[in-house]
């Protein structure tokens, strides 16, 4: 059995971390994310697990790569700033193939910008940081309790896919205190990567499977193992063919954006009769499903939804949600305007409204109420 | 008795309002409900307006953070006049009157000498009181908004020492807003 916690967004990102059986931290702490480092350090050494602070991002990111080759499920936390830093080696683990979990608590940017304020601007970070053709994934807490949950499903996804997975909280969440089911991990789903059953002679460590994700050895296994971050092939070789450069750029892209009925997740909140929409992530999502109670309450048919997976965007579920008679969507962030240029890109037929709030303060239920009349009338 | 209770803890820095916070918010948990906390604060350690933010619900909380305050604890003038006078009739003020003179009019305004009592408490037995945790007890006592034993237990689990002064300064908050509480049973 689980056990019923008050906990700290952080907390119980760490919480899901070791439940989800990661026992490898490097990090650089930053605020606001200093509690995931300091809770790492407490829970993972007694359970035989490793805590390294490293002497910057650059560091951490490498560390997480090379703990997680070895063969250990690893993770790493910082802020905006940090993230920053990582996006080398974060490209690095995309291309090498190589599962690890990144949790992002945002805050004011760009630069040191607003440092222990709140803020949602990493939306774009977080995709497209990271230089050349890629893909990722990206989960987005709203709850302390989905602070676990989706570290958890962070690492799973990781381990599932052989890719990078980065978990995008925000100020607000990573320092709320909420009730929270510490799961125990024999009632979750808990997914390993795929190890190589074929003779180590036969190994190749980019030789993918049907489902176009090649089994995964630990360093010092007998299959040997060859990572490479430039473009290879299937024996970790280099290889800057045309043909090879294709083909292998298309299926890391492919196992992912082919899988988004398996990674995209939402949650709604009467969206069936709703003829307005607000589409929301992280705490805005709190404010954005409070707004569409209040909102109901003066008439308006409003509904709601919070994307818990934000990348890929989880485009067949969102059009599943909406009913029939939704005509205009209206994005909620905390920027000038990140997660609305992907929802205008999908939903060309749509009205597509925004509300936003950059100040580092958080975007209220009052405000969304505000900004859903104005654009019903 | 109440399903929603939005509780406002504010004062000033280095007064415990965050670590008051988490209690009563661990409390409310003990006490087998839902419960949210957020604070804000400045730079600084001490001095400065701080305060910590409680939502406890009997059922799921939509919205984390206080929107329309129903206890305000004002430990401070700065923090009393955020509060006073802005907030709903409704809404059940204590401050400390020791720190905070004044005549504060309103149904639900009650000046209750805190500091007096943790400094009496001290000359009286010598116990090293603190004013967060009376002031819990007094909140306790005059909304029943979580119970003596659950804030007892909160505390039994955040400190690993000092449980039975800490009990005590509870006891005597409670005690001293029992005598006019709003919402419980009596």
């Amino acid at each position: 059995m689980g056990k019923v916690k008050f906990l700290q967004g952080n907390h119980a990102c760490v919480e899901g971390a070791v439940a989800a059986g990661a026992r490898f931290y490097a990090g650089y702490p930053i605020t606001p994310s200093s509690e995931v480092a300091q809770a790492a350090s407490d829970k993972l050494p007694p359970l035989g697990g490793y805590y390294v602070q490293m002497e910057d991002e650059i560091a951490s990111m490498a560390a997480i790569v090379g703990s997680s080759l070895s063969g250990l499920k690893s993770f790493t936390a910082t802020s905006g700033p940090g993230l920053s830093l990582m996006q080398e080696n974060l490209g690095m683990a995309i291309m090498g193939e190589v599962p690890c979990v990144i949790i992002d608590v945002a805050r004011g940017g760009p630069s040191t910008g607003l440092a222990t304020k709140q803020a949602q601007g990493d939306v774009m970070q977080t995709r497209w940081g990271t230089h050349g053709d890629h893909t990722i994934i990206v989960v987005t807490p709203a709850s302390v309790q989905e602070c676990f949950d989706l570290t958890v499903r962070a690492f799973n996804l990781s381990e599932k896919y052989r890719t990078p997975v980065i978990v995008l909280t925000d100020k607000t969440i990573g320092h709320l205190r909420e009730k929270v089911d510490v799961r125990d991990p024999s009632e979750i789903e808990i997914i390993d990567r795929k190890r190589p059953t074929c003779p180590p002679g036969d190994y190749k460590p980019y030789r993918a499977d049907a489902d176009g994700i090649p089994p995964l050895a630990a360093y010092g296994d007998k299959h040997l193992l060859r990572i490479n971050s430039s473009m290879h092939g299937e024996e970790g070789f280099i290889n800057q063919s045309p043909q090879n450069a294709t083909a292998l750029s298309k299926r890391l892209y492919d196992k992912i954006e082919n899988n988004v009925a398996d990674i995209g997740r939402i949650k709604t909140f009467q969206t069936e009769d709703a003829e307005i929409v607000i589409i929301s992530f992280g705490i805005s999502a709190r404010s954005a499903f409070r707004s569409a109670a209040l909102a109901r309450q003066a008439g308006i048919k409003a509904g709601a939804i919070q994307l818990q997976t934000l990348w890929p965007f989880p485009r067949p579920q969102v059009q599943e949600a909406l009913g029939n008679s939704c005509r205009r969507l209206l994005v909620a962030e905390m920027n000038m305007g990140q997660l609305a240029l992907e929802v205008e890109r999908v939903f060309t037929d749509m009205e597509v409204y925004r509300v936003n709030k950059w100040s580092g303060e958080d975007l209220l239920p009052r405000e969304i109420l505000d900004r859903l009349k104005e654009v019903s009338e | 008795m109440k399903e929603n209770w939005q509780v406002v803890l504010a004062g000033e820095g280095g007064q415990g309002l965050v670590v008051a916070g988490i209690l009563l918010g661990e409390a409310a948990v003990m006490d087998g409900k839902n419960a949210a906390q957020t604070a804000s604060y400045g730079i600084a350690s001490r001095g400065g307006l701080t305060q910590s933010e409680v939502v406890i619900s009997d059922g799921d909380i939509a919205y984390p953070a206080v929107e329309d305050p129903d206890i305000v604890l004002a430990l401070s003038r700065g923090a009393l006049d955020k509060y006073y006078g802005k907030v709903s009739e409704e809404c059940i003020i204590i401050y400390d009157s020791s720190l905070i003179p004044g005549d504060f009019k309103g149904k639900r305004v009650f000046g209750l000498p805190l500091s007096d009592k943790v400094e009496g408490l001290k000359k009286e037995k010598g116990l090293r009181v603190a004013l967060n945790v009376l002031s819990l007890g007094a909140l306790s006592g005059r909304t029943g908004v979580v119970s003596l034993n659950a804030l007892e237990e909160a505390i039994k689990k955040q400190f690993k020492r000092g449980f039975e002064t800490n009990r005590e300064s509870l006891k005597a908050g409670f005690d001293m807003a029992r005598s006019s509480c709003y919402f419980c049973s009596q």
